[in-house]
Parts: structure tokens; C-alpha cells; sequence
């Protein structure tokens, strides 16, 4: 008689993963920066990325 | 060649860099707005941040992380703002109504508006470290990067940060009237939440 055990399927084999905690504040966070990343992308924006070209140079940001 | 107006419209090639910029502005207004609770202040710091971004595309190293320097450039040009105009207020009464009908969010049983009050006050540091990792998915380490700061105060900031939000909102009550901490200017033009 064999010692070995039966394969089990890999499913079986993995450790549940523990659920992560609701975080009702950081939904809220997300859905508050969500709200403002869907209202779509404002035409003076975009009127700006066409006059960059025309815009100096410099080496550093500020 | 076209303008980038024409040719995002018509699903066109844009310059590179200004490709990138353009899918970031989403999450650049959202954290503008989350700086200074102000939708026209806001956007005007994220153009600003994006004329000073392409002023300095030379420095940035491509391959690095567009994201965070873009976020870092923005944040600096928040603080320069509010230190030349002292007087700045971040809340003005026309946003504070349209907060007052904003309606409470069907997935998370909080309502926004209270929520926007209560990031109104706090210290600007805990609000922005929120605004990166909570609001927009920063890891810690990016905001670190964005903030200057060291992990560790990344995530103390959050912990407090997210621990006082916790605090004004289950307390509720009296959130009004307001003060911003970050600007050091009575907000107090806010309307009182409707306790209706």
C-alpha cells in the first residue's frame, strides 16, 4: 500500500483569503475623487495642451 | 499639424508627453479640488502645473514616474499659490450650496458633502496624503515621492488624517462653521449642513 495521498485539486490546496475591511471613509475618498475624474475633461484644457508648443523652455519645474 | 483639441477629438496621435499629460488632468483636477475645495481654483492649478511641466520636459527622465512628478509639480505650485495670496479662501459660498444637494452616496452610506466639510478641515498635510492613497491610489511610496516626505510620515498623516475624518463624520453634528487649516482663513461663508 502507497503512503502517498491523493492529489487534491488546486483549489482545495489554496488558503482562503482573508477579506479586506470595508473602509467606508476611504470609499467615500474614492468616490468623491471619482466624481470630479468623471465630469470629462474641460475644452480650456485642452486648448492649453495646443498653445504649449508655443511656450519657453526651462530646465526645472519651479 | 493639428491642434491636440482636433486631434483627441478625432482619436488622433498626440505628442508624447502631452499624451501623458492629457490622460493625468482627470486625476489632477480631482486632487487640485481635494487642495483647496475649489473648482476654478482648482482647474487653474492643474493648468498652471501642466504650463510649468512642459516648460521643464526636459528634466524629466522618461522611463521614471510620470504620475508622481506631475503631482509633485502641481502640489508646489498649491503651496506657492496659497503663500502669495494669504487672503485666498478655499470654499465659496456657491460651491458650499451646490455641496449642501450633493446627495449621500449610495455605495458607502456617507454623504459627500460631509465628507468635503470635514476634509475642509483638516491640516493640509493629512488632506493631502488622503487625496494621494486613499482618493486617488498612490501607493505610500509614490506619495512619499509626490510629498517629500518619508514613509513613515506618509503613513502617520494617513492614519490621523483618516482617524479625525472618521471622528467629524461619525460625530456629525456641528461640522460647520469651518475652518481651513491649510489656508489659515475662516471658511465660515459655508452654510450650515441642513440638519433637516
Amino acid at each position: 500500500m502507497s503512503g502517498k495521498r491523493p492529489k487534491q485539486p488546486a483549489e482545495k490546496l489554496k488558503k482562503p483569503r482573508p477579506e479586506l475591511a470595508f473602509d467606508p471613509i476611504a470609499a467615500a475618498l474614492r468616490e468623491l475623487h471619482d466624481s470630479v475624474a468623471a465630469e470629462g475633461i474641460p475644452d480650456d484644457f485642452l486648448q492649453l495642451l495646443d498653445k504649449l508648443d508655443d511656450a519657453p523652455t526651462n530646465r526645472r519645474p519651479n | 499639424m493639428s491642434p491636440v483639441t482636433d486631434r483627441v477629438k478625432a482619436n488622433a496621435p498626440v505628442d508624447e508627453f502631452k499624451q501623458q499629460m492629457l490622460a493625468l488632468i482627470p486625476s489632477l483636477r480631482a486632487f487640485a479640488r481635494g487642495l483647496c475645495g475649489n473648482r476654478d481654483l482648482a482647474d487653474d492649478l492643474s493648468q498652471e502645473a501642466m504650463a510649468r511641466a512642459w516648460a521643464a520636459r526636459d528634466s524629466f527622465t522618461p522611463g521614471t514616474n510620470f504620475r508622481a512628478w506631475m503631482f509633485m509639480i502641481l502640489r508646489n505650485q498649491f503651496y506657492t499659490t496659497i503663500r502669495k495670496n494669504s487672503r485666498m479662501t478655499s470654499w465659496d459660498p456657491e460651491a458650499a450650496e451646490r455641496l449642501l444637494v450633493t446627495p449621500a452616496t449610495q455605495h458607502v452610506g456617507i454623504d459627500l458633502a460631509d465628507l468635503e466639510r470635514a476634509m475642509a478641515k483638516l491640516p493640509v498635510e493629512q488632506r493631502e496624503m488622503l487625496m494621494l492613497v486613499a482618493a486617488g491610489g498612490m501607493s505610500y511610496e509614490e506619495a512619499a515621492v509626490v510629498t517629500g516626505c518619508a514613509l513613515g510620515t506618509v503613513k502617520s498623516r494617513i492614519a490621523r488624517g483618516r482617524g479625525a475624518l472618521t471622528k467629524m463624520i461619525e460625530g456629525d453634528v456641528n461640522m460647520s462653521p469651518l475652518t481651513n487649516p491649510a489656508l489659515g482663513t475662516s471658511a465660515a461663508k459655508i452654510a450650515a449642513p441642513s440638519t433637516s
